[in-house]
């Protein structure tokens, strides 16, 4: 039987998924990536290892880490303006059409219309901040991940045209470290 | 204030009406006089004759 006082350290969930973009200067509002599917986190290291071969037999006798790398992968569903603009290296903007234009799918506007376009590769880095706040369903504890800062760019194709199931973007971040640290994960108290 | 006069004009050419709806090639739809004038001025629509 299980001791009803004992911590329980497992976990199932999903969460959500929060971007601040950096725009050179300072971080922008936070928003929502919005029905992420997967999220994962991998730090590593390399390491050189030292040997000596002072009694004939190759003998290791130290070992130093050279290098420490952290990423992220995410992947959403949710294929609104901002993320497709995240994933095409894109700018975000508007585009106005007068009564009479010929609007990008070959009809005519018989009323002035303004039209969200994503200008691709107007960006060639994405940065900012992440923030995961997962909901576990099993555990006694809610992981709330933060990355301080972490270049993203898209795997994978960014839109195939002719899905029949419902599209993904996938995301990969490097990790970068700031102030000594890669990221935080926080273990939320469940209430 | 009158109301801005509205006129049925009949698609030359694909239009995009208000609310984003499709108007065919050949299918009327009603607009405003000075869109009509717009419209009909690129060869686009033509205006329902009466």
């Amino acid at each position: 039987m299980a001791n009803p006082e004992a911590v329980i350290d497992r976990y199932i969930g999903g969460g959500r998924l929060y971007f601040s973009n950096y725009n050179g200067t300072d971080y922008d509002a936070e928003v929502e990536i919005g029905e992420v599917q997967d999220v994962s986190l991998k730090i590593e290291t390399s390491e050189a290892d030292a040997f000596s071969k002072d009694t004939g037999v190759k003998k290791k006798v130290d070992k130093v880490v050279t290098e420490i790398n952290s990423s992220l992968s995410f992947t959403t569903q949710n294929v609104n303006k901002e993320n497709m603009a995240m994933a095409m290296f894109g700018d975000l903007q508007t585009e106005t059409f007068a009564i009479g234009d010929t609007l990008p799918d070959g009809t005519v506007a018989t009323e002035e219309i303004i039209i969200p376009v994503v200008v691709g590769g107007a960006n060639s880095i994405i940065e900012g901040k992440l923030r995961f706040v997962s909901t576990n369903v099993s555990g006694d504890s809610n992981p709330a991940l933060i990355i301080n800062h972490a270049f993203i760019k898209a795997s994978g194709d960014v839109r195939n045209y002719f899905a029949d199931s419902h599209a993904t973007l996938s995301f990969d971040g490097e990790i970068v470290e700031m102030n000594g640290e890669y990221f935080k994960e926080y273990f939320i108290p469940k209430a | 204030m009158a109301e801005p006069k509205k006129v049925t004009i009949t698609a030359l050419t694909e239009l995009r009406a208000k609310g984003g709806k499709k108007i065919p090639v050949g299918k009327t739809t009603e607009v405003l006089e000075s869109t009509a004038n717009i419209l009909v001025k690129n060869k686009q629509a033509e205006i329902v004759k009466g």
